[in-house]
């Protein structure tokens, strides 16, 4: 379950309960990346409390067990974890959600289904941004 | 050690708070910790002494304390040989870094939060930590125990 195995690699960390998009979310970062995945917005966490800091978070809105939009709250409110970048996926393409998610703190929002390609290109302008 | 019963009536469930000063303790106030008490301490061995003597419900503790002081990871030192109940530990501190984070995380905080402190932050993290505990604590533990066999 370490993140850290891998060294000095990015570690993006996957919150989503689909296998089918959990496989193709690993299959076009894991070339790249270092990848692990949780089902859900409480698992984010506690990979994260066990010291397992990912350099992004990828999240999926409506995950069963503390949703996206609840995952980011908490990283918002916490000064351990408020850092960290988390690009939010979600089925829904509203606007009032991706305002609500930006607002909320999400560095960006993609619709799914998505081009891969974009969400690699997104990936590295979040991290490229949080470089700076 | 035991974790502390969270399905009793809030309003028997305590946060501990440690050393904290008057500027600290007039913020704390204004949170909404759900109806649960806020109890001070100045130092833990008030705190200690005060709990075996009423094992009282403490569902958290608040110290205010950097990560490497008096009150910081060395608290959950004296947690631990006290046999005190495993409950989230939160620091109020001056100074975070991410080698300090790194330590804190490793001893087994589970918050902390950087002076000036913003009052509803501390409500959200602090209520849902308290809520989740017990579920956090037990995938905690379950993460832990994964041990990985390389091929």
């Amino acid at each position: 379950m370490s993140l850290s195995a891998g060294g000095n690699q990015t570690k993006i960390l996957i919150v989503e309960d689909d296998i089918y998009m959990q496989l193709i979310l690993k299959e076009f970062l894991s070339n790249v990346y270092e990848t692990e995945v949780c089902i859900n917005g409480m698992d984010a966490l506690v990979t994260i409390q066990n010291g397992n800091i990912p350099d992004l978070i990828i999240s999926d809105l409506n995950t069963a067990k503390l949703s996206g939009l609840e995952l980011l709250g908490q990283l918002q409110a916490s000064d351990f974890f408020r850092k960290i970048p988390v690009i939010i996926v979600s089925g829904e393409d509203s606007s009032e959600k991706r305002i609500l998610c930006l607002n909320a703190g999400a560095d960006d929002y993609i619709v799914k289904p998505f081009n891969p390609a974009e969400l690699e290109a997104r990936v590295r302008v979040v991290l490229r941004r949080v470089a700076r | 050690m035991e974790m502390t019963d969270t399905t009793i009536s809030k309003s028997n469930q305590v946060i501990a708070l440690l050393n904290f000063d008057e500027q600290l303790s007039s913020l704390i106030n204004h949170c909404d910790f759900e109806g649960r008490q806020l109890i001070h301490f100045d130092t833990d061995t008030d705190m200690f002494s005060k709990w075996e003597d009423e094992k009282f419900n403490v569902v958290a503790i608040v110290s205010k304390s950097d990560i490497l002081g008096e009150y910081g990871v060395n608290l959950i030192e004296n947690l631990v040989k006290r046999k005190f109940p495993v409950v989230p530990v939160v620091l109020v501190v001056k100074h975070l870094d991410s080698n300090l984070r790194k330590i804190a995380l490793d001893a087994g905080v589970v918050e902390v939060f950087t002076r000036p402190v913003k009052i509803e932050n501390m409500d959200i993290r602090l209520n849902f930590l308290i809520n989740n505990w017990v579920d956090l604590q037990t995938k905690l533990k379950q993460q832990k125990a994964v041990i990985i066999i390389p091929l």
